[in-house]
Parts: C-alpha cells; sequence; structure tokens
C-alpha cells in the first residue's frame, strides 16, 4: 500500500512524553499510525494490529488505529518511530523532510520495537 | 585617580578648555582633599569630556531584535571578535548587544537610553540591557496608545491618568513617558492612521492634542526627571513640519522633549516639491522655552528603520520595497522594521540631511538641541563624528555639499549657514545638554560629586571626525574600561529606575484580566532584571 | 500552598495562569493546565535522570561537570543544541559557552520554525501579540496546524472563545482551518479547507494571484477565502508546521508572509506562527541580541557567522563534522531523522537534562538539572515575543542549567 506520511503532535504523546520517554505509556501512543478504515481494511488490518512502514530512509514497525484522515495517508506522532521513516536532508535549511514522505506499508506479525530495541538496532556497537 | 593637565572642557561648570586636574575616587569625582588613589592619567595635550549621553537610540527590545533576526544580510558586513574582554557579535546597522556597549564606550559614551520600551516587552528590553556592558542605561517607556491613557483621556479623569502613568513606569521600570505617534497607533490597528493634532483616533473620542497634553501635564506633576519624549504626528511626510510647531506652541508651558525632530521638520506638499522646514523649527525652538529636541541626523548609507510608529513603517516599505515587518501589542502600542539606505544623490535624502545640521546649527542654545541619528532610523551611532565634524567645520560641510544631490542648495538654508560649534557647544549637544534634559545630575558634568563617567580624546582640528571617533581614554565609574579606542576591561554599567509607586484600583485590574493576555501579576518586571540599578527620586 | 498564576512551561502559548498545589515540596495538583501542562506538573520528578553518569557510572556532580570540559575543550568542532526548554539565562550562557569554545551552536526551531525564520529574513513579518487577536480578529485562520492538539489553550485563551474589547465570543469571529487532514482543530472551524499534501506553496501563491487579479486557476472555495479575507475588519493567519516541515518549507512561509503583507493594502491582517516548545521563541531571541542571528551559528572564526544547512544541528550530524556535543534540555534522539543518532552516539555527547531521554541513553556524560519553570526560575518568550518571569514553586538540590552551565564557563576560563 503506498501512502503519503504526515507527522504531528498528538495531546496524548505531549502528555505521555512529560511522565517519560522510556515509559510504556508514551511507546503506547507514539509507535502508532493513524490510517484511514477502508484503506485498512484493503491490508486486513485491525485496530491495534502492527503495520511495518517503509520509506527510503528506514522502517519501524508500529499500531494501527482507524481515523478519519484520507485514504492515500498515514499519520505518526512525532518521536523516534516517526524518526525512523525520514531522512536527514534538509535543502540548506536546517530542516528535514519530516511530513509529506512517500511510504510503502504493510501487515506484520513484527513487534513493535521498544526504545531499547530500537537504539540497539540503530546505533549497536557504536557507544 | 588623577586626570592631570588634560584641557577640560566641562560646559555645566563653565570650564572652557581650561587645565583642571580631575580627581576620582570610589566612581566619583570628588576634591582634591578626598583622593585615595593617586594613580595618574597624563592628559597633557588632550581633550577632558565628560562621558557622552545618548538621549535617543534603539539598543534593546522586541522591536530591535527583530530587525536583528530579519537582517542577516546586514551582520555579515561586520563581525566583531572576542578578545580577553570583548564578546563576540556583530555590527553594522543593528549590532549586538555587547558590540552596542563597546562600541558606545570607544567613542567616549558612558550613558544610552533606549527610547521605545513596549510596557508588555519591557521584561525584554531590561533582559537586553544586561548584556549591554560598560554604559549606564535604562528605557523610556511607550504611552501614546495606551488604552488606559486613551480611555482617561476620553473621560476627562487626569488624577486616574497620572495615577496610571506612574503605574506604568514603575512596572516596567521605566524611566520616561515616550509618545509616538500619539493616537494614531491605536488607529494603526485598524490599519488607519491620524494627520492633525485634532484627528478622533479610531474607536475612542480623543485626539493627539489632548493625549499630549495629559500626558505632559502628568509628566510635570509627577516630577519626572525627564519630560515626555516625542514623536511627532505625520513623521515623515513633507509638510509635517507645521504640525511639529504646533505640538511645540499647543505644549507650552508643559515641559517637552521632541526627538530626531528631522524627520519632522519637513516642508513642501508632496515628494516632488520636498523642502527643509529646518529654519522654521529652529525658529519655533528659539523662541520657546522649556523645550529640548534631539535631531536625528542623517547618515549616506545604510540604515534600519524601527518605530513604534506602525502606519509610517508600512508607508515607508510602500515607498522603498523593503521587506517589513510589523509588531502591534495589544492594550499598548505598536512598531514597524524597514530596512532603508540614504543615497547622497537621491534628492528626499539630501534634504533630509541638510535639515538636522540646520536645525543643529540654527538653533542658538544649545541646550536645546541634541546630537542623535534616532540610531539605526537615520544611520547607526558609531557615526556620530562624522556628524561632530560637519558641526565643528563649515569647510567640511561645503567639502559634503559639493557631494550630494545640487537641489540641496535650493531647498536648505545649510550652505549659507556659517556657525561653527566650539569644543564647548559639541561637549552641550552631547553631554551636558541630554543630561540636564534627562535630569541626570551627576551626568554629563564634571564637578565634584559627578560620576567619574569620563571621555578623553586627541583632538585634533584638522581631523575631527578621527578625533572622536575612539576616544583615548573612556572612564566609567573610575574604571578606565577604553584605552586608545579599544576597550581594556569588563565592566557592567547600571540600570537607572525612577522611585515611582502607585498601584491599580480593582477596576483597572478587572480591565487588565479581561482584555490582556496575560495575568497583572505577571506584568512587573521583577528586580532580578536590575540586578545593578540606580534609582532616581522624583521630586 | 497554592502558588497562583505560574507560567507553564511546555508550549509556545506559555500559558500564566496556572495554580499549583504543593504540599511537603511535592506537586499535588495542577488548576487551569491543559492536559499536557498537568502532565508536566504532576509527573516533573518522574524518569529522573537521578544521577550524574559518566560512561554509565555515577559520578558526582563537579566530575560529570570536569568530564564535560575536558571533551568539549579537547573537541575541534563541538556542537551544541537544544535550549528551546529552558529558560534564557541558561541560554545567555549555553551561547557564552560556545563562543568561548568556538563551537557550532543550534537551538530546536531549526527543526520546527527554522524555515519560518528564513521566510521572514527575506519577506519580513506582520505580526501582533496574542491580545491583539483576542481583542480585535474577526478572521482566523490556522493554516497546517492543530492547536486541538498541540497548543490546547490557544482557542479558549486568544483566539476563538475569549471576551475582548471589541469583539466578545465565537459568534463575531469567523475561524477558517486549512490543513491536509480533518483535525480535531478543523472541527472547531466555521470553515474547513482541505489541500493536498505538499500543495500549500501553488495555493497560497494562487492565493497572492488572485488578490493581484490573475489567479483564475484558484479554486473557488479559495477564492471566497481571499475575498473575506480582503473584506474583514482585523484578519489574523495562524501556522504550523504544515508549512515548515514539508515540501517548499521556507518558500511555504514565504508566500504565507507576503500574502499577508499584501492584505495590508484593503485591511489590518497579521500572521504568526505557532511556535512549539515553551522558550524556543527565547532562544532565538538570545541568539539574535548576543549573535545577530537566531539560530545555526558557528564561533570557530572567534565572531559568530550563520549559516542553516551548514551550521544547522542535523546537518552538521549527518555530515559528521562534529566531534563532541552537548545538547541542553533538548532530545535529538527522539526528534531527529534517525541517521542522524548514529553520529551522536559515536562522538561523546553530553547531556543536560532533569529525566532520563532517549539521547541520555547514548551519552557519555550525563548532568542531571533541575526543571525550568518548576524548580528554577527565569524568562522564557510566548510565540508572540511577549516575555514572562519562569517560577519555581519546588525546592531541589539539583543546579539548573544556568548555573550549570556557568560551572563550565568557569572551567573553560580558568
Ligand atoms: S496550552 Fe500550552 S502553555 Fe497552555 S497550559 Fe497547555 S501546554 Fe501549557
Ligand atoms: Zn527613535
Amino acid at each position: 500500500m503506498k501512502i503519503v506520511l504526515l507527522s504531528g503532535r498528538t495531546t496524548k504523546q505531549g502528555v505521555t512524553a512529560e511522565i517519560g520517554k522510556t515509559s510504556d505509556d508514551y511507546l503506547q501512543n507514539v509507535a502508532v499510525i493513524q490510517l484511514n478504515p477502508t484503506l485498512m481494511e484493503q491490508m486486513g488490518a485491525k485496530d491495534g494490529d502492527t503495520v511495518e512502514v517503509q520509506t527510503a530512509h528506514g522502517s519501524a514497525v508500529v499500531m494501527c488505529h482507524k481515523s478519519d484522515i484520507g485514504e492515500n495517508m498515514g499519520f505518526i506522532p512525532y518521536g523516534p518511530w516517526a524518526n525512523l521513516l525520514i531522512g536527514t536532508e534538509t535543502q540548506g535549511t536546517g530542516m528535514p523532510d519530516s511530513k509529506g514522505v512517500e511510504a510503502e506499508l504493510k501487515k506484520t506479525d513484527k513487534n513493535v520495537e521498544s526504545v531499547d530495541e530500537l537504539l540497539a538496532r540503530i546505533v549497536e556497537g557504536r557507544k | 585617580m588623577i586626570i592631570k593637565n588634560g584641557t577640560v572642557y566641562d560646559p555645566a561648570n563653565n570650564i572652557n578648555g581650561e587645565k583642571v586636574d580631575i580627581f576620582i575616587e570610589k566612581g566619583k569625582i570628588v576634591d582634591e582633599s578626598e583622593l585615595r588613589d593617586k594613580k595618574e592619567i597624563e592628559a597633557s595635550g588632550l581633550v577632558v569630556l565628560p562621558g557622552g549621553v545618548e538621549i535617543h537610540t534603539h539598543i534593546a527590545g522586541s522591536k530591535v531584535n527583530i530587525a536583528r533576526i530579519m537582517r542577516p544580510e546586514d551582520h555579515r558586513k561586520d563581525v566583531v571578535r572576542k578578545t580577553p574582554y570583548q564578546r563576540s557579535g556583530t555590527g553594522y546597522t543593528v549590532p549586538t548587544t555587547f558590540t552596542i556597549g563597546y562600541r558606545y564606550a570607544e567613542m567616549g559614551y558612558t550613558t544610552v537610553w533606549e527610547a521605545a520600551a513596549p510596557p508588555l516587552g519591557a521584561r525584554h528590553s531590561h533582559e537586553e540591557l544586561l548584556d549591554i556592558p560598560i554604559v549606564d542605561k535604562g528605557i523610556f517607556t511607550l504611552m501614546g496608545s495606551n488604552y488606559f491613557v486613551l480611555k482617561y483621556t476620553e473621560e476627562g479623569e487626569f488624577e486616574k491618568l497620572k495615577n496610571f502613568v506612574a503605574w506604568l513606569l514603575h512596572a516596567t521600570k521605566g524611566y520616561a513617558v515616550k509618545i509616538v505617534n500619539p493616537g494614531g497607533v491605536e488607529s494603526w490597528k485598524w490599519g488607519k492612521n491620524v494627520s492633525s493634532l485634532d484627528d478622533t483616533v479610531q474607536n475612542f473620542n480623543v485626539t493627539p492634542r489632548e493625549i499630549l497634553k495629559n500626558l505632559a501635564r502628568a509628566a510635570d506633576e509627577l516630577h519626572l526627571p525627564h519630560s515626555i519624549h516625542v514623536h511627532c504626528n505625520n513623521l515623515g511626510s513633507p509638510g509635517n513640519y507645521a504640525i511639529t510647531r504646533e505640538t511645540i506652541e499647543m505644549l507650552s508651558p508643559y515641559r517637552r522633549h521632541i526627538t530626531h525632530i528631522q524627520f519632522n521638520s519637513y516642508a513642501g506638499e508632496d515628494w516632488g516639491t520636498f523642502t527643509s522646514g529646518g529654519s522654521d523649527i529652529a525658529a519655533t525652538l528659539n523662541k520657546s522655552k522649556n523645550v529640548t529636541c534631539d535631531v536625528g541626523q542623517v547618515i549616506f548609507g545604510d540604515a534600519t528603520t524601527m518605530t513604534a510608529d506602525g502606519p509610517w513603517q508600512h508607508t515607508l516599505f510602500k515607498l522603498s520595497g523593503n521587506k517589513w515587518a510589523n509588531s502591534d501589542v495589544e492594550m499598548e502600542t505598536g512598531a514597524g522594521i524597514v530596512p532603508y539606505r540614504f543615497k547622497k544623490k537621491n534628492v528626499v535624502n539630501a534634504i533630509q540631511w541638510s535639515i538636522g545640521l540646520e536645525v543643529l546649527l540654527l538653533t542658538e542654545d544649545p541646550y536645546k538641541v541634541f546630537l542623535t541619528t534616532d540610531h539605526p532610523n537615520a544611520g547607526p551611532f558609531y557615526h556620530y563624528p562624522q556628524v561632530m565634524e560637519l558641526l565643528m567645520s563649515r569647510k567640511k560641510r561645503e567639502e559634503m555639499l559639493e557631494t550630494v544631490h545640487p537641489l540641496v542648495k535650493e531647498r536648505s538654508v545649510l550652505p549659507s549657514i556659517e556657525r561653527e560649534y566650539s569644543l564647548s557647544d559639541l561637549a552641550v549637544v552631547t553631554r551636558a545638554g541630554t543630561a540636564r534634559a534627562l535630569g541626570m545630575t551627576a551626568k554629563g558634568h564634571l564637578g565634584v560629586g559627578a560620576d567619574a563617567d569620563i571621555s578623553i580624546y586627541r583632538f585634533d582640528e584638522e581631523q575631527i571626525q578621527k578625533s572622536f571617533q575612539k576616544a583615548a581614554y573612556t572612564i566609567k565609574d573610575g574604571v578606565i574600561v577604553v584605552k586608545d579606542g579599544t576597550v581594556v576591561a569588563d565592566h557592567m554599567g547600571k540600570t537607572y529606575v525612577l522611585d515611582v509607586k502607585a498601584d491599580l484600583s480593582e477596576e483597572e485590574r478587572q480591565i487588565f484580566s479581561k482584555y490582556y493576555t496575560v495575568q497583572v501579576s505577571n506584568y512587573p518586571v521583577e528586580e532580578a532584571y536590575l540586578p545593578q540599578k540606580e534609582v532616581v527620586t522624583c521630586r | 500552598m497554592i502558588h497562583e498564576d505560574v507560567v507553564c512551561p511546555f508550549c509556545g502559548c506559555l500559558c500564566d495562569d496556572i495554580a499549583v498545589t504543593t504540599e511537603d515540596n511535592m506537586i499535588t495538583d495542577v488548576k487551569n493546565g491543559c492536559a499536557i501542562s498537568k502532565s508536566k506538573f504532576m509527573n516533573h520528578h518522574l524518569n529522573l535522570l537521578e544521577s550524574a553518569l559518566v560512561d554509565n557510572m555515577k559520578v558526582s556532580l563537579d566530575e560529570a561537570v570536569g568530564r564535560a570540559v575536558e571533551i568539549l575543550t579537547n573537541a575541534d568542532n563541538p556542537l551544541i543544541y537544544g535550549l528551546s526548554s529552558t529558560e534564557c539565562e541558561a541560554q545567555r550562557h549555553a551561547i557564552h559557552l560556545a563562543e568561548l569554545l568556538g563551537a557550532t551552536i543550534d537551538q530546536t526551531a531549526s527543526v520546527c520554525h527554522g524555515p519560518t525564520i528564513l521566510g521572514t529574513q527575506d519577506a519580513g513579518c506582520v505580526k501582533c501579540t496574542l491580545g491583539e487577536v483576542k481583542n480585535r480578529a474577526d478572521l482566523i485562520i490556522y493554516w497546517g496546524c492543530n492547536p486541538a492538539e498541540a497548543h490546547i489553550r490557544h482557542f479558549r485563551r486568544y483566539s476563538v472563545f475569549p471576551e475582548g474589547l471589541f469583539r466578545k465570543s465565537k459568534k463575531e469571529r469567523e475561524v477558517v482551518v486549512v490543513d491536509v487532514r480533518n483535525t480535531a482543530s478543523a472541527r472547531i472551524a466555521t470553515t474547513f479547507l482541505q489541500i493536498a499534501p505538499g500543495t500549500d506553496f501553488e495555493t497560497i501563491s494562487l492565493m497572492r494571484a488572485y488578490l493581484k487579479g490573475k489567479g483564475d486557476a484558484l479554486p473557488d472555495e479559495f477564492k471566497n477565502l481571499v475575498e473575506r479575507m480582503k473584506r474583514c475588519e482585523f484578519g489574523i493567519m495562524f501556522f504550523g508546521l504544515g508549512l515548515t516541515m514539508s515540501r517548499g518549507k521556507h518558500l511555504n512561509v514565504d508566500a504565507a508572509l507576503r500574502l499577508v503583507r499584501d492584505l495590508n493594502e484593503y485591511t489590518k491582517f497579521s500572521i504568526t506562527p505557532m511556535r512549539g516548545h515553551y522558550n524556543v521563541a527565547g532562544a532565538g531571541s538570545t541568539m539574535a541580541w548576543i549573535t545577530g542571528y537566531p539560530f545555526a551559528v558557528n564561533f570557530s572564526m572567534g565572531y559568530p557567522v550563520s549559516n542553516p544547512g551548514e551550521f544547522s544541528a542535523v546537518d552538521v550530524l549527518a555530515r559528521k563534522e562534529c566531534d563532541a556535543a552537548l545538547i541542553i534540555a533538548s532530545d535529538p534522539v527522539a526528534n531527529f531523522p534517525a541517521e542522524s543518532w548514529k553520529h551522536l552516539a559515536d562522538i561523546p555527547t553530553i547531556v543536560m537534562d532533569p529525566k532520563v531521554s532517549l539521547t541520555s541513553r547514548i551519552a557519555k556524560v550525563s548532568i542531571p538539572v533541575a526543571t525550568a519553570g518548576i524548580e528554577a526560575e527565569g524568562t522564557a518568550y510566548r510565540m508572540d515575543g511577549i516575555p514572562l518571569r519562569l517560577k519555581k514553586v519546588v525546592d531541589t538540590t539539583r543546579l539548573s542549567d544556568a548555573a550549570v552551565l556557568s560551572r563550565m564557563i568557569e572551567k573553560v576560563r580558568a
């Protein structure tokens, strides 16, 4: 499934980040993607299923939730999972392309990676 | 410390080029008998003046900083390296805070006033002052379109107005009442303006005339050290000398200071017939009492215009086509910013240049007219020495006149003016006069009891500009802060505030909490922003 | 004890009417704040960095500060980044430290409203304080922002709902939301206009063209919007990361700034960015008054030079140009593209934060600090540039950001 990826703030993201970014609350509210129900049906995904999002820059496994967003879009709250999917090119502005990235979506059996797993995957062996 | 054998110009104490030794102890000028520290500065052959006192400049606060943010192209032309005594920064038309302090001090200035603080942004102005080193400093508080000022003027409630003025000065830690395009700034909030002293302000049944009179009276009755500080209506427009003259005259007998009067001394009907009204304004100043002004002298080259006069800045944006920032402040005031370049061959610019000099030279009493460039509106402050040279040398003026648009010779009387400033005159328009107008009794002179803020120059009659650009010594609070034009000490000056105190009424608190977006308890500037303050008594 | 009129140190709304109740130096209740504000105050003591750490070993604060200074002074090209969630004195010290080190310093605006700054540098900006909106606006446009979730009290305090001087309630205001998705904010609007992702620039440019009599290609609903913009008495456009983060970036903002500027030929119209972090406006302010530039500044020449794209943090990390990093009150590992985390892990990274963050998890040195606005005082600038005093409502033994940074400055100078 091809979609355009959007990211942004949500109240829950704000509330749970203030509890702590290593908290489970945060993961539950940030490692998610909001999708149109029709799209989810086409994919055979139910609310709470995991999907794998792949862009030119990386991939992330997140939980999907129904929303009234457009059929060709997906929305991920700001946070490390959204950032797995965007690149560092800023076209000389300092600002990466954080909104409007093209992504490929598929249903998956993989679990959502925890913060530690994410860090391990990206910075493994570096520190 | 002793400053020995210098040639001293201290007009406030009638010392005019005499060899007098000056004794300094604990940051003050003292009698020889009180001297302990016998360190000497050998000043023979040097000219000794009180430290410069800047009466009107824009150096701190929201509009200055918007200009900085908006003009990276400006900063790149003038970078300032860090030294063991100096923080780095950028200069050009909107210098960074540290650079401002250094450049004033290098020129021998030791006191500077930020001339326009929006009350709601006063905390910001003070926070920037904390990063302006060496000089003493403070702010004037914008009031000319304040909601409560308009309301009480409309209602004829003078006592309430006076109380509010006192409260606002206290809350903002301001020193003087600043009025910009009275009423016009409120009208601009609906995209309108006022154009005469008797126009009514949008949604308020008040006129600029009433606002000015009320505030002038309040400032006098509160015994504020400085008079109202007025940026007149119609600034920048051809023919505006008439409203300036009327403003000066109708405000009698109250004290009033008209600022950057060059921008308000234009005759002619439109840009085509634009001509100088400088001699007319000088004549008005000559015959009026209790009035002072600063000129806002044009410096050819780059400037950044910034005033609370939103409608004028919009006009200037349309005239120049340059980028424009506007910043309106709820219940109080506004601001606009437009980069600008004064060109010698532009006829209007050239006439503007001549007007400032006309007013400076034709006003007989130097205690009535002061040197400013309304930094950075008519040019950066560090070009003052250029103007000093033109004031002191008719020959230099004639040379300059040959390089500017030829119509100046027809539309200005500058070419016919013979007067040349003496060093004493110069000391008045940059020190003694400004200090007196500001009511700063320990500044602008070198008598016993004055602050030991002193500037010493290697004065060369043939090279006046160069002589004043870099002081041989600048002494601040008895500390040598500049030597041979270079900053040699890490020093912090004081912020000047008033001892006014007043409270808001219950009704005022209610209006405040409804129509402002901050709590009234969070409005007054806290003492934390005044780590080194000097409290001036109003009497 | 109840602390009245506390300033909320979370978002750019900088609400200053929060009532915080404390008992035994613990916050027990928060009134007036939104859900996020409550969470920040009530949970500020959770997931704290319990101790200063070097290589994940507990050390004294002094040791950590000493190690940090050693790393920074030995680096050829250190990066200082963050600043937007702390107070201005800390920011001023951070800039001083950057100058002493010859470092690059950048603040979080570079990944939120940096493009807004670039747009302003090109076109200027016609803005006003939020009270002007409350008192006067009869047309309010939110473009590419979702205050219902990000600036929760914005509608209630500043724009749609409050009683103002000349506008008394929502009835007297028209609210338009333009977005690529139907957000919670769109539901409050009187008109919601949806556009396709990545078409902000063309839409706004066509609006400008239409304003000048040439925008035939503009969809009717937007023609109608332009007409209403011209006719209103006082208009305001708020915009968010929908403009700055999507294709076009500063060009989107530039177009919007020019549209609003041009509307002032017809009426009074202003535009204000919805700044995110509570003191990101302050970070831009302090950097501008000290260096001349609001972000992306480098001091290696001994004077400030700014160049977004060159000295902005994401780029510096992506190009692996810095050889040490000091992160103050920010969490780039949560907020930057994942590729840039790698370099932060490769170099010695120092984190100053009250809490454990993703960046502290990969840092070499972690320094726990007081939470500004809860455990430390200072200044913060609201999204519209209004400065307010942050309050201290509980005591802590931890030092403030400003205090830690001034210790670092002392050590660097020693
Ligand atoms: S809207 Fe923002 S500033 Fe206001 S209470 Fe909520 S988080 Fe705090
Ligand atoms: Zn001025």
